[in-house]
């Protein structure tokens, strides 16, 4: 084998592998540009009327499964959670049945812990009311 | 620990300080002040690196009117118009220094401008999920009544940054006063244990 041919080969093979990789990475690089993402939303709710009063609008969390979340009564309730959970990212899974992930708990657990023990707290109290009999 | 804006390049200060002076709108310090000095909290915090902060003007009444006349008959709810009124829009995050990874972004506020404030698609995938929340919703309300009415429009307020996505500047660089690791390393025993089970 020359020289010649083995620096061929050599580039041939890279270039094949690097094409065919390139179109994989294009593919799921676009798949994850137009996925869905975590997003919060004014929801609006109440009977459609014709007088031109304003539904009442409240706050949800739509996760990355697209199932909504309700997380408060108003912005302003909004923004204050916001604010006691120091914008962690992830912070609104605690509103959810899915609950913080690890890596939210751990930045929690360092910057805002009183929060995380809030939190958690809620947890507790809804998994009691869901073991609660129910009332009669 | 510095603190540089992007639109007006503020020298490093103490916030304490500047609570007494006039605050523009859309500035840190306003935020700052608004949300019950987050800011200054953040500084003071171990391995905090770097706050980010766009400074934003607030939108016009004009603006809000625009935007209830094209999504009649939503109209957006007082407090957030007051906000609105102040920042058009927030984008704020800060990020910690870790040894081995690096500047990764911790935490982040991202509501949207008034103009990005959009209607979102809802489909019939979307009634479960909403009814179940919807529930908790009318608890809140504490008058023990049931749920009224339907669920008629949503618009999206803000948004998780995207994964992987690099933002197009730095908007605002503080240095780091107090290291995130200890001399023996990462403090692991400050860090949760394993989850409990659900």
């Amino acid at each position: 084998m020359t020289r010649a041919t083995l620096h061929a080969g050599r580039i041939s093979a890279r270039r094949r592998g690097r094409t065919r990789i390139s179109r994989g990475e294009r593919s799921s690089r676009r798949a994850a540009r137009d996925a869905p993402y975590p997003q919060v939303a004014l929801l609006f709710r109440g009977e459609p009327n014709a007088s031109g009063a304003s539904p009442k609008a409240s706050v949800w969390f739509q996760d990355l499964a697209c199932k909504w979340h309700y997380v408060s009564p108003s912005f302003t309730h909004y923004f204050r959670l916001m604010v006691v959970h120091l914008g962690i990212i992830g912070w609104q899974y605690a509103y959810t049945d899915i609950g913080l992930d690890n890596v939210t708990r751990q930045w929690m657990r360092l910057y805002c812990p009183e929060r995380l023990a809030a939190d958690d707290a809620l947890d507790l109290e809804a998994d009691a009311g869901d073991d609660a009999p129910a009332a009669r | 620990m510095r603190l540089r804006q992007s639109d007006c390049g503020a020298k490093p200060a103490a916030w304490a300080a500047r609570a007494g002076r006039a605050m523009a709108e859309g500035t840190a310090e306003l935020f700052n002040e608004l949300s019950f000095h987050l800011l200054s909290y953040l500084e003071e915090q171990a391995g905090v690196s770097e706050l980010a902060f766009e400074n934003r003007t607030g939108c016009t009444p004009e603006d809000v009117f625009a935007w209830e006349r094209t999504n009649a008959p939503y109209k957006l709810p007082g407090d957030l118009k007051a906000f609105l009124a102040a920042f058009d829009g927030l984008r704020f995050s800060w990020r910690v220094d870790m040894t081995n990874r690096g500047n990764i972004t911790v935490g982040s506020m991202r509501l949207h401008r008034l103009r990005d404030v959009l209607q979102l698609p809802l489909d019939a995938d979307d009634d479960d999920g909403l009814r179940g929340g919807l529930r908790k919703c009318d608890d809140d309300d504490g008058d023990g009544r049931p749920g009224e009415g339907q669920v008629l429009a949503a618009f999206g307020i803000e948004h998780y940054p995207r994964v992987g996505r690099a933002r197009s500047g730095v908007v605002l660089a503080i240095r780091a006063r107090r290291p995130m690791t200890t001399p023996s390393g990462f403090p692991f025993s400050r860090c949760p244990g394993p989850p409990r089970a659900r």
